[in-house]
């Protein structure tokens, strides 16, 4: 399958998920392009779409965390930053993705918001 | 002063992270975590978790700092002088 | 047109315990029996449509093979995020025969 078409077809899967939870694709379009290119890529080596900004490690379940879109996992650390970690996805009420922070999780406290 | 880092190939953010150095001509090293081996990344990661319980990247060294995500403000500061060069 | 029917899905003495694949229509259905019981859900994923029937079941829980998704079987929601579920079908018993209710114009 070509890239383009595979792009395409995440970008339907993946809608279909971030829709309920509140979040929508970064209107960023140039870097959503570049991330679910990256994707692609990770799917042609590893068989499953990874995030292109988390590692993966020996470990089957700390990895399934890491399969976009990944927000279920990580619901608390991206509410707060209102995006997820690698900005393919932001809340729905984003229209300035640059504004917003890559702040990692231990350095949320609870509740915040960093806005 | 020493900046070092931990990226994937596959990250964006990483690649601002290192064009942020660049430009202010400010040396550093850096390790692309998914191009490594098994054992490698084994070594790398729990380094990582150590100084921040995180599998995120980047994963950036200013001497004892460490800071994860792109953030160039924390940069900057950490920097001083340095990091107000353009 | 958006209407209702029943669509015949398999006999009851065919149904093995645990897990049961049918095509109602076309539709793939999972049919589940446990302790007694059946229940009636999609056989799609709702993250990357993987079949769910080469997962595994426990207790009332089915994890898709692909990405480890873990679905509660009595009402096909998501174990990590609630709000994201699969379908769940209604079915009844008619003279030894198992028919599932699918909605038209919707899957």
């Amino acid at each position: 399958m070509n890239p383009g078409s595979r792009k395409k077809a995440l970008r339907y899967f993946f809608q279909k998920i971030i829709d309920p939870l509140g979040y929508k694709f970064s209107p960023d379009e140039e870097m959503v392009d570049f991330l679910l290119e990256q994707e692609v890529l990770l799917e042609q080596k590893h068989g499953i779409p990874y995030c292109p900004c988390q590692g993966l490690t020996k470990k089957r379940e700390e990895n399934m965390k890491i399969v976009c879109p990944c927000i279920p996992f990580h619901r608390e650390h991206f509410d707060a930053i209102r995006r997820c970690w690698c900005g393919l996805y932001v809340h729905k009420d984003v229209t300035d993705p640059d504004a917003l922070k890559q702040i990692p999780f231990n350095e949320i406290k609870r509740g915040q918001d960093v806005r | 002063m020493k900046v070092f880092m931990y990226t994937l190939s596959t990250c964006p953010w990483c690649r601002k992270t290192k064009q942020f150095f660049k430009e202010k001509n400010i040396p550093f090293e850096f390790v692309d975590y998914d191009l490594q081996n098994e054992e490698e990344q084994d070594k790398i990661m729990k380094e990582m978790e150590k100084l921040s319980t995180t599998k995120a990247f980047p994963f950036v060294k200013i001497d004892d700092n460490v800071i994860v995500g792109y953030n160039p403000d924390k940069y900057s500061e950490l920097l001083g002088e340095k990091g107000k060069q353009k | 047109m958006i209407g209702s029917s029943w669509v015949y899905a398999i006999d009851e003495n065919k149904l093995q315990e645990n897990i049961n694949m049918v095509f109602p229509k076309g539709l793939p259905v999972l049919l589940i029996k446990k302790a007694g019981e059946i229940y009636a859900i999609s056989n799609k994923c709702a993250h990357m449509a993987c079949t769910l029937a080469g997962g595994t079941l426990k207790d009332y829980t089915i994890k898709c093979p692909c990405h480890d998704w873990k679905f509660d079987i009595r009402t096909g929601e998501f174990q990590d995020a609630r709000e994201i579920r699969i379908p769940v079908y209604e079915w009844k018993l008619s003279d030894g025969r198992i028919f599932i209710k699918i909605e038209e114009g919707k899957k």
